[in-house]
């Protein structure tokens, strides 16, 4: 494909999606270095374990270039399907092995809304910015609401297990579920 | 029109679904629903994009962590490695991808146990009751959706869950002496080409080209509920999916991209 380094970085997600259903290598490694690091940050999140999220990294990549047409763009962004794949593959393993991820969950990452942007110099400004907005987004949400959606996003826990570890009725987890990610759209809403 | 429908259920099902947090009951409820209402339903796909989007904001919130080294030149190469050999009809069932899926082998997936679709089972009941998602107490005739959460509801259903990875499901509700059965997932890709899904059964042991046709079913918004006709009399019946032409085939063309047992 005659295509150079240049119009691929400017090259949209979609665009770059496009190129990885014909083959195009290039397009996939863009792709890669693109969305690889929050990937891994996404998957390092969830698994604690870093060899684990290397593997579920690598793995949800080479779904979409071996099976790039299960991307569709009516159903969202490409970043949000990568990170929905990612997630997927993340919850799935530490479901299959809660044993052995309790055995590591002594030491508890930092809240990632009380992360500071500005101090992170190596990453890619438009990563920057979005990571900027999405901590904004989480910060507008009620604390309590918040802490409904990190335990189910980042632990990979049922709601059930949600009410009976904080002692809140089920339905209030349902509803602070509910509200939280309705207002998250909201305030994420940006056109795809 | 889908757009005038109550999409409350809908909604709070899909923020489950993009939190991973939907259990096989709910599970089935959505990907029932979604059928409902059609891949044309623009309140349907603005809900799916929008929470994926919005999801997403937790893994972007997050510090990006760099890539140990190597790491990108192993992908490729693991990229252009061929793929690894999958089915044989003569083994127990091995999990492979359905497209839309990843395709590395990992550990199989056991079938959900028949004790957690107990759950499912009320909660099929419960909007056949209830009327809870809108459509079913719907006054009109008695749509696909509602026919397959009666079946569903009726003491004596069983659920044979195919291996699948990456949050998608498919699952056979049949009962044991009948022939009418339902197929039903989510999370499915369309297949390419105008090409359909087809569902294959045969006894234990049963060649390839000795598999009888279940029917063929295509994915709507991703999720399919569809009869199907299967004789699962003989314990250990197989069930298999493969892809076909339109229309389907009267024989399987390739092996299945996964397989189950009854």
């Amino acid at each position: 494909m005659d295509v150079t380094v240049g119009s691929l970085e400017e090259a949209s997600d979609r665009e770059l999606v496009g190129r990885v259903t014909a083959g195009d290598e290039d397009a996939f490694r863009l792709l890669f270095r693109r969305y690889g690091p929050v990937a891994r940050a996404l998957a390092l999140r969830v698994v604690r374990q870093p060899f684990l999220a290397e593997e579920i990294v690598q793995e949800a990549f080479l779904a979409l270039w071996r099976h790039p047409a299960s991307y569709r763009d009516d159903r969202g962004s490409v970043r949000g399907w990568l990170m929905a794949t990612v997630h997927h593959r993340a919850v799935d393993l530490v479901r299959r092995e809660e044993a052995q991820r309790r055995r590591v969950d002594a030491a508890d990452p930092p809240d990632a809304v009380t992360q500071d942007v500005a101090e992170d110099v190596a990453e890619r400004a438009d990563l920057k910015e979005r990571r900027a907005a999405a901590i904004a987004a989480l910060k507008e949400l009620p604390q309590e609401q918040r802490q409904v959606l990190e335990m189910m996003y980042y632990q990979g826990k049922s709601q059930s297990q949600i009410a009976a570890e904080t002692g809140l009725p089920l339905g209030t987890v349902k509803s602070r579920t509910l509200l939280a990610m309705r207002r998250l759209r909201a305030l994420i809403g940006e056109p795809s | 029109m889908s757009a005038e429908r109550s999409h409350d259920r809908i909604e709070e099902l899909i923020a489950l679904d993009a939190l991973v947090g939907l259990d096989e009951a709910e599970r089935a409820e959505l990907a029932a629903a979604l059928v409902e209402h059609g891949d044309d339903c623009p309140v349907c796909a603005e809900l799916l994009a929008s929470t994926a989007d919005a999801a997403a904001a937790f893994a972007f919130a997050l510090e990006p962590a760099e890539a140990p080294d190597g790491a990108e030149e192993r992908l490729i190469a693991a990229a252009s490695a061929r793929p690894v050999p999958t089915f044989s009809p003569a083994a127990a069932p091995v999990l492979t991808p359905l497209p839309g899926g990843a395709d590395e082998p990992t550990k199989e997936r056991r079938p959900r146990s028949i004790g957690r679709w107990v759950a499912a089972v009320a909660v099929a009941a419960a909007l056949l009751v209830g009327g809870i998602s809108g459509f079913v107490a719907a006054p009109r005739a008695p749509s696909g959706t509602t026919q397959f959460l009666a079946f569903a509801a009726q003491p004596g259903t069983r659920f044979a869950s195919f291996p699948t990875k990456d949050g998608s499901s498919l699952t056979v509700a049949y009962r044991p002496g009948e022939t009418n059965a339902w197929i039903f997932g989510s999370g499915l890709q369309k297949p390419a080409g105008g090409k359909t899904y087809q569902l294959w059964w045969g006894a234990k042991g049963t060649p390839l080209e000795g598999m009888h046709s279940a029917g063929v079913f295509v994915p709507i918004h991703g999720n399919v509920v569809s009869p199907v006709t299967v004789d699962t009399s003989q314990p250990g019946t197989l069930l298999g999916i493969t892809i076909e032409p339109p229309g389907g085939s009267p024989a399987p063309t390739s092996p299945p991209i996964t397989a189950t047992t009854v």
